[in-house]
């Protein structure tokens, strides 16, 4: 243990102050006093030495000028001045701001700084060539197809009301509600939906077409044809079989009514085609005793149409004409027929337009 | 988005995007080669964006697109922060705009992009961040501490002029 002499006892003094000194060396310190006891005084002194606590706290805006902002990791004053120019301060944030500009003038040069590195946009710098950027629309291209299927259209519905007009096939305009409705063309429903007769033959030779739906008196109306015969035997419907002969296939009848009876209308796919007509096909006969006198409505309109209306083109060339027109482009169609007359494939061109099939 | 809203598009944002671009990479055919990714992937996904939100999407694809340029051509340029002591000057400054520019083109690419994207577009922090897939607070510490460096550079430019 250390002995308490003139040159250690001030730190005794402070121990003891503190209150660190043990029982033993707080005895050793009174034993040292009744030595000295003009140290007694000094003792005293150390006892009332005592310093004001406020004297020690720093202000707060100088606090939080040191301290550094958990987000950024800049000092307070930066954050507070690039925050204000962001545009981010909250109330208490401004409200701390100005007392710092007031306590340090300085500090407003500094935000001028600040406000001078927002950016402004070289509106000199442009990118040129914003039209190869853009894109066009495609409805000159559905226009085009449009144009195309309602040429199709066009022609179809002008074959059917050209054949409606032709005086020696008048239709017979039944009621349209009547007649059933179909998903095939336009063309094809005609054809599948209407009877044709031929009335006996006079000058002004006419052909009815009647609707399916309407009955046809079988006896009444052979009876009509045997008179009509009488009458005038020489008149004899072999001309209009003769036209109506398109194909060489098709059987030459002398004496040919072209009717039939409602179970021979029931016309078999064959006659489904968008371009059927051109199919050859087989007379719809009823019986041996009509086989003569019969010509079968598709034969009929097809020898009409061939020559009226086609002028001896085949329909994909009257078509493709059509739709030349229609659309201005080069039209262009070509296909392969197998050997029983069914189309195999077809490639149609409209300009830039291709619809082409293979099967 | 229809067409025409792709147009408009074009004709609204374009410049923008370029100039956006350009700052960063710093090279015209490369700036405008993104531009047309940018937009090209704009009318891939035209039926998927909305039009109120193309702007964002143009900036956000040619910001990707121009990151994986960059990294591509390992371009870095990455400065957290400058002392202003380490500054050279070689030219007279005639204006503030050069001297911001020549200080910008020290930043970092990412905190190039936000202030430019800040200053630039007017985007907002969360704006900025999901063009840039960045959190709101990485957001604000780039924009801070990008700041800060321009401004010390502005000071090392008055102090050494």
């Amino acid at each position: 243990m250390i002995k308490i002499d003139l040159t250690n006892y001030e730190a005794f003094f402070i121990d003891h102050l503190e209150g660190n000194l043990n029982d033993k060396e707080t005895a050793m310190l009174m034993d040292f006093l009744n030595q000295y006891p003009e140290l007694k005084a000094e003792l005293e002194d150390f006892e009332t030495i005592t310093l004001s606590s406020e004297s020690t706290f720093l202000s707060p805006s100088f606090k939080s000028q040191l301290k550094k902002e958990e987000s950024t990791g800049l000092n307070r004053k930066d954050y507070l001045l690039i925050a204000s120019i962001e545009g981010q301060l909250s109330d208490e944030e401004k409200m701390e701001l100005d007392q710092m500009e007031k306590a340090s003038p300085g500090i407003d040069k500094e935000k001028q700084l600040y406000a001078h590195t927002i950016l402004k946009p070289n509106l000199n710098a442009v990118y040129v060539g914003k039209s190869n950027l853009k894109r066009k629309g495609t409805v000159v291209v559905l226009f085009q197809r449009a144009a195309a299927i309602a040429a199709v259209l066009l022609v179809a519905f002008l074959l059917s009301q050209l054949m409606a007009n032709d005086p020696l096939y008048k239709p017979n305009l039944a009621d349209i509600s009547k007649i059933p409705s179909s998903n095939e063309s336009t063309e094809n429903s005609i054809l599948e939906n209407f009877v044709i007769k031929e009335t006996p033959a006079n000058e002004s030779q006419e052909l009815q077409i009647v609707p399916e739906s309407q009955e046809i008196p079988s006896q009444n109306f052979y009876a009509q044809i045997e008179e009509k015969k009488e009458e005038d035997p020489k008149h004899s419907t072999e001309d209009m079989a003769t036209k109506a002969n398109i194909e060489e296939k098709t059987p030459a009848v002398k004496d040919s009514v072209v009717h039939l009876k409602e179970d021979a209308i029931n016309f078999d796919d064959r006659y489904a085609n968008a371009d059927g007509i051109e199919d050859p096909t087989e007379p719809t006969i009823i019986d041996e005793k009509e086989k003569a006198e019969f010509v079968p409505v598709s034969d009929f309109a097809r020898q009409r149409i061939k020559k009226d209306i086609l002028k001896n083109k085949t329909l994909s060339e009257a078509i493709a004409d059509e739709i030349a027109k229609a659309t201005n482009d080069k039209v262009t169609f070509d296909q392969v027929i197998n050997s029983r007359g069914k189309r195999e494939k077809f490639a149609l061109n409209i300009g830039k337009l291709k619809i082409s099939k293979n099967n | 988005m229809t067409i025409k809203d792709y147009n408009n598009a074009v004709e609204a944002h374009s410049d923008g995007v370029f100039r956006f671009i350009l700052k960063n990479i710093r090279d015209d055919e490369k700036a405008r080669d993104i531009v047309q990714d940018a937009y090209a992937k704009l009318w891939e996904k035209r039926e998927e964006v909305n039009g109120e939100k193309c702007k964002s999407y143009l900036f956000t694809t040619a910001y990707r697109r121009m990151i994986d340029i960059i990294r591509k051509e390992k371009k870095q340029g990455a400065w957290d922060e400058v002392k202003a002591i380490q500054h050279s000057h070689d030219s007279q400054y005639s204006d503030l705009s050069e001297i911001l520019q020549e200080a910008l083109a020290k930043l970092s690419e990412v905190q190039r992009s936000v202030v430019m994207l800040r200053d630039y577009e007017g985007y907002d922090y969360n704006e900025i961040g999901e063009i840039m897939n960045l959190s709101l607070s990485q957001v604000k510490v780039y924009i801070f501490r990008a700041r800060k460096f321009l401004k010390n550079y502005l000071v090392s430019i008055d102090s050494v002029v």
